[in-house]
């Protein structure tokens, strides 16, 4: 196997950070985009084009086509090598620029998720019984997002990457980690009693209030992973 | 053995009160079961068994107090570890019972059946807490039940348990979308269950490091 020399290890790994932060602003910027969109509409006195479910498709399909996009020309990019723990000089640095470029993929995760949520959350307390294959195919989308995402913090940096699992998935990951889990589970019992309450207050609001739920379950834990991560990363 | 007799003196009243511990959670989990199969409140069975259970938990209290207070140092960790394993349990009970009262109400809810809300909701909160803060310092101002065996356990626990309840949050969610009228029980249980699954993987982790094995 060819081993990579410094300086080409050095601009792989600047690249996978720039691609994961680029899909993070990126998807910041879609759910900007989003907000400005639906803002104009209801400002304009147009909200009840929103009622019609074609536009609802088309909405849909836009902005999941424009999250997708977003992140296969990530995918693209993002090509880090595996650090090389026989090399002392540069493997701090290597792992460094893995857990910058973790904490970007969390971070970009916790804005696609959130233009699943919202957009799930206002359309289906507007929808009829007999909308059931739309309600289920938005169900089916906010599940998926929502168990992926948990299942990347869930598992730590490397994720599906094994052999750099292994290395990136030391004392102090596993440390944040299990703090990040005890906030996690406290947060998602927490709100899903609160969805609880606000179903039983006001039952056309319970299903939305249930997606913001799980919602909360995972991002309030994605965050503070992020910001912890990130502070410890300072007095590295 | 310089230990013997202390060992001896504390095994028995350790049988002692986790066993009677042990019924009235037996007793409380045999109520429950009747209660979800033969829904008749004038059967004297639903009244009799929880009676009985929190009187044999009161007494277990009291045994529980007076080993706290003989026990030698290296019998704190034991003695905590097994009556907060316990507390877990029974709060995780009480939690099922609480979630089989809300799938039984109606809505839209009388002011009576928003009281009686009140308390399950509260238990879906109160218990993962109680299970993440750990259990309450002993004499002086060491932490007993919240060493580093405990610390690892729970985090193992949490590292399964917090996916598990996220994937029953998340069915719990498809369901209510498919059917809406029963969002009250569809909830209820899905809560109850997202609470319990980490608590039960904890509490057997924590039985079995006591047994010195693993899962």
């Amino acid at each position: 196997m060819n081993r990579l020399s410094e300086d080409e290890i050095v601009a792989r790994l600047n690249a996978s950070e720039a691609a994961a932060e680029r899909m993070a602003l990126n998807s910041l910027g879609l759910v900007a985009v989003m907000a400005l969109v639906f803002a104009a509409i209801f400002v304009t006195g147009h909200a009840a084009w929103l009622q019609n479910q074609a536009v609802q498709i088309v909405i849909a399909i836009a902005v999941g086509g424009a999250f997708l996009l977003v992140f296969l020309r990530m995918a693209r990019k993002y090509a880090p090598p595996v650090v090389d723990a026989s090399d002392p000089a540069i493997v701090r640095r290597r792992i460094d620029a893995h857990h910058r470029t973790w904490r970007w993929t969390i971070f970009s995760s916790l804005f696609s998720s959130i233009g699943c949520v919202a957009g799930f959350a206002f359309t289906s307390s507007k929808m009829s019984p007999a909308d059931r294959p739309y309600v289920l195919l938005y169900a089916g989308t906010v599940t998926f997002v929502i168990l992926l995402s948990t299942w990347v913090i869930a598992v730590g940096p490397g994720w599906l990457n094994g052999r750099l699992h292994a290395i990136l998935n030391d004392e102090f990951v596993q440390s944040l980690r299990a703090r990040t889990l005890r906030l996690g589970y406290a947060v998602t019992m927490a709100a899903g009693a609160i969805a609880l309450l606000i179903g039983v207050w006001r039952p056309n609001l319970a299903i939305p209030s249930l997606a913001w739920a799980l919602y909360a379950g995972f991002a309030i834990p994605a965050l503070y992973y992020v910001v912890a991560d990130w502070r410890a990363s300072r007095e590295r | 053995m310089p230990h013997d007799n202390e060992d001896r003196e504390y095994a028995s009243l350790s049988r002692h009160a986790f066993g009677v511990l042990g019924v009235a959670l037996a007793l409380l989990v045999i109520g429950g079961v009747i209660t979800m199969f033969h829904d008749d409140s004038n059967d004297w069975r639903i009244v009799l068994l929880p009676f009985s259970a929190a009187v044999l938990m009161f007494y277990a209290a009291i045994k529980l107090t007076e080993l706290r207070t003989m026990a030698y140092p290296r019998h704190h960790r034991e003695v905590n570890q097994r009556s907060y394993r316990f507390t877990l349990l029974a709060f995780s009970l009480v939690t099922c019972i609480g979630a089989r009262t809300v799938s039984q109400l109606s809505l839209p809810l009388t002011s009576h059946a928003v009281i009686t809300l009140i308390t399950p909701v509260l238990y879906y909160v109160m218990t993962p807490v109680m299970f993440l803060v750990g259990h309450k310092r002993e004499r002086g101002s060491e932490l007993v039940c919240d060493d580093e065996l405990t610390q690892a356990l729970r985090a193992r626990a949490l590292r399964f348990g917090y996916v598990a309840a996220l994937i029953v949050l998340v069915g719990t969610y498809i369901a209510a979308v498919l059917n809406p009228t029963a969002l009250l029980p569809v909830v209820a249980w899905g809560l109850a269950a997202a609470e319990i699954i980490p608590i039960a993987i904890y509490v057997a982790l924590d039985w079995l490091s006591e047994r010195g094995e693993t899962l």
